[in-house]
């Protein structure tokens, strides 16, 4: 007996992400979620960003197979901060970061960064509830990339090329690593980042943007939830 | 890496599907996946197959058909459709593309076993008739 089914595989984790994205859209809270290879530089990323988008206030969720490392990191800057230990999996799930949510302040937060683990095949495969992806990718890594794993390039609203501050010893080519973005991704803003770099200013600005729409989306939301119509 | 996170929810839907129809075997489960997921097709077998292991599934055949990309060259202005990534214009080779869609990650269909070995409906089954 054949039977026709047409089911997303990933119908569950993708119901769990729609169900956070909505309580934290409730609640003004912007999630991003921050993706690029192991050494990219993304916890360095928040290290800098986050004392930068005062008065927003941050919390960041840290995927890693193991260790409590970058979370220490991230605590060192006063963010309030939870390592999720996937335990040996490549990649953050819905339900992960659900769980997360319940070890943070909620309503000190209008930015929660969850930094997934450093890898540019499978973070990108798995919605986790996100308002906005950001892409990071360093100099230090090779200008093709995105044309080896494209997936995490197509779905990222941002890609930041990070490292800059470096590019000038390495063979990395900024244009061809933007063709190649671009060949998958015409939309995503791509900022070049660095210590001392005023694409820091450009990303701050970017990530108090997408806050903004999450927040004001919320707000236009709230007299339709009185359900008096 | 991710094949097996993708194995489970494929056979927790298609044990889902055999219980409700009394099946005592799923003989094959066929999946659609696109050509953007980056999933290895050899591991997603074996993935398959150990994830079903002791269950309704064990033994399924796993038939992945891979949704092609789409390609559409800036410089030649024409179209293709592949069914691996491509970063080159199959017609003029040049870089200047743009790749569409290849991001399916369904299950599109399953092969189900109503009756034992030995032509025997399942028990359970005629119960719930």
């Amino acid at each position: 007996m054949d039977i026709t089914i047409l089911r997303n595989v990933q119908e569950h984790n993708d119901a769990t992400a729609e169900d956070v994205r909505r309580l934290l859209a409730a609640r003004g809270i912007c999630m991003i979620n921050v993706m690029g290879g192991a050494g990219c530089g993304k916890t360095t990323l928040l290290e800098r960003l986050i004392p930068r988008l005062a008065p927003l206030r941050c919390a960041v969720l840290e995927g890693d197979i193991t260790t409590v490392h970058d979370a220490e990191r991230i605590a060192g800057i006063g963010a309030p901060v939870t390592q999720l230990q996937t335990q040996g999996s490549c990649h953050l799930d819905a339900w992960l970061v659900h769980e997360g949510l319940n070890t943070l302040p909620l309503d000190e937060v209008d930015v929660l960064f969850v930094e997934n683990v450093g890898n540019l095949v499978c973070p990108a495969e798995f919605d986790i509830g996100e308002h906005a992806r950001l892409a990071v990718l360093s100099v230090m890594e090779g200008d093709d990339k995105p044309a080896k794993y494209p997936l995490l390039f197509t779905r990222a609203t941002a890609v930041t090329l990070s490292k800059c501050d470096l590019v000038e010893h390495t063979d990395f080519d900024l244009s061809r690593a933007e063709k190649f973005i671009r060949v998958v991704n015409t939309d995503a803003q791509i900022i070049h980042t660095g210590k001392g770099l005023p694409g820091d200013d450009r990303l701050v600005e970017w990530i108090r943007r997408q806050r903004d729409a999450v927040a004001a989306a919320g707000a236009s939301k709230r007299p339709a939830g009185a359900r008096n119509s | 890496m991710h094949e097996f996170s993708l194995a489970m929810p494929m056979r927790d839907i298609a044990l889902e599907h055999a219980r409700a129809h009394g099946a005592v075997r799923v003989s094959k489960v066929v999946c659609r996946i696109g050509a953007m997921r980056q999933v290895v097709p050899e591991l997603m077998h074996t993935a398959f197959e150990a994830v079903c292991s002791g269950t309704l599934a064990e033994g399924a055949e796993l038939d992945i058909e891979i949704e092609p990309v789409h390609v559409t060259c800036n410089a030649c202005g024409r179209e293709a459709v592949c069914e691996t990534v491509t970063y080159e214009c199959p017609h003029c080779e040049a870089y200047e593309i743009r790749l569409e869609g290849g991001t399916d990650m369904l299950l599109t269909s399953i092969s189900l076993e109503l009756e034992d070995e030995h032509g025997h409906h399942d028990p359970a089954q005629r119960a719930g008739a």
